[in-house]
């Protein structure tokens, strides 16, 4: 433990809120620590803990932390709690945003031993459309509810290509409803030749570009650990799809 | 006044950081809001304000305040800039470059 000095934390603050945005930078060296512990709990709060864990989420959503500050650093008093504490609201809508929806992952394991299945997890029994028309799950990001069937170009690749269907259930086993179509998007406007893919995709999902890009590089390590991991996907090891 | 935190140094990733603080830099209408942050990323490293900044690398103060105003395009910016961007936060200018020549495609604001 080492000693925070308040007087650091007035003149970044006192920094941002004269419109100097380089401030930070040294704001994210010097407190990002803080603004991890707060992140962190909250996601503990929201059963995150797989996010908590992972270094580059956290580090995302500290920077996130660290903007909400910047935001608002106008209205903080030195002579009050301290930025991360006085702005707790402001950092959590951030991670409630991030998320894309307060809530518990179902654990697929727990679910099948209680006899559920997973609305937009392991349903298989019609075709789901990757983006626009097609709406999938009841809550704001999507997740959990049932599907709208809806075919589309995926959606037949899903039925004609075994590696396809392998790809599109491995994806459903590591990310959610929102996340999923995010990086499918993602990926196919990308390969299509769209110079400017996240700006595309962002501007769909109501997301920022460097969330988009965020996403899909989550999902995207977690496709690789599970391939490598589950000896069921074998068939993707090597897969361009995988790479950046 | 002092209390207590957990460590000293938060390693975050600073390319991406740039990437979205430019982001929100091109939606305030910025017009090289890569650059921008490039140069604001720079001098957060350093520590300094504009003036102490221009004098540290050797600049003229106004080209400092242009460059963190975003109207010095990412190619045009002072070397010393760019050299303490790649060596020294260790940023991926190429990255950046991809990032801004997007930016030059989008309206901004």
């Amino acid at each position: 433990m080492v000693p925070i000095e308040r007087d650091e934390v007035a003149r970044l603050m006192a920094q941002m809120a004269a419109g100097d945005q380089s401030a930070v930078f040294v704001f994210i060296a010097s407190f990002g620590g803080r603004l991890a512990g707060v992140v962190r709990r909250q996601l503990f709060e929201f059963g995150r803990r797989d996010v908590a864990a992972d270094r580059h989420e956290l580090d995302y959503l500290v920077q996130s932390a660290a903007f909400a500050l910047l935001d608002r650093a106008a209205g903080w008093s030195p002579d009050g709690a301290l930025p991360w504490t006085w702005a707790e609201r402001a950092i959590r809508a951030e991670v409630v945003a991030y998320l894309g929806h307060p809530s518990v992952e179902l654990d697929p394991d727990h679910a099948e031993g209680a006899g559920i299945r997973r609305g937009a997890g392991t349903d298989r029994s019609g075709p789901r459309r990757v983006g626009g028309a097609g709406r999938v799950g009841t809550g704001p990001d999507g997740a959990g509810g049932p599907v709208t069937p809806d075919p589309d170009e995926f959606d037949d690749l899903v039925a004609r290509h075994p590696t396809v269907a392998l790809l599109d259930e491995a994806i459903e086993a590591v990310a959610n409803a929102r996340d999923r179509r995010v990086h499918l998007e993602y990926r196919l406007q990308k390969r299509s030749g769209d110079v400017s893919p996240a700006h595309t995709v962002a501007a769909e999902f109501g997301l920022s570009p460097a969330n988009v890009r965020q996403i899909d590089s989550r999902v995207r390590r977690r496709l690789v650990a599970l391939v490598e991991a589950d000896d069921r996907y074998a068939g993707l090891r090597g897969l361009g799809w995988l790479a950046a | 006044m002092t209390t207590m935190a957990t460590d000293r140094v938060w390693d975050t990733d600073q390319t991406l950081l740039c990437e979205r603080l430019a982001e929100r830099l091109h939606h305030q209408g910025v017009a090289h809001p890569v650059a921008a942050a490039v140069a604001l990323a720079v001098r957060g490293d350093l520590g300094c304000d504009r003036r102490g900044f221009a004098a540290r690398l050797g600049l003229d103060p106004a080209v400092v305040e242009a460059a963190d105003a975003g109207q010095v395009a990412l190619a045009d910016l002072p070397a010393p800039i760019v050299l303490a961007a790649r060596h020294a936060i260790h940023l991926d200018l190429d990255r950046l470059a991809v990032i801004a020549q997007r930016y030059e495609h989008t309206p901004a604001g």
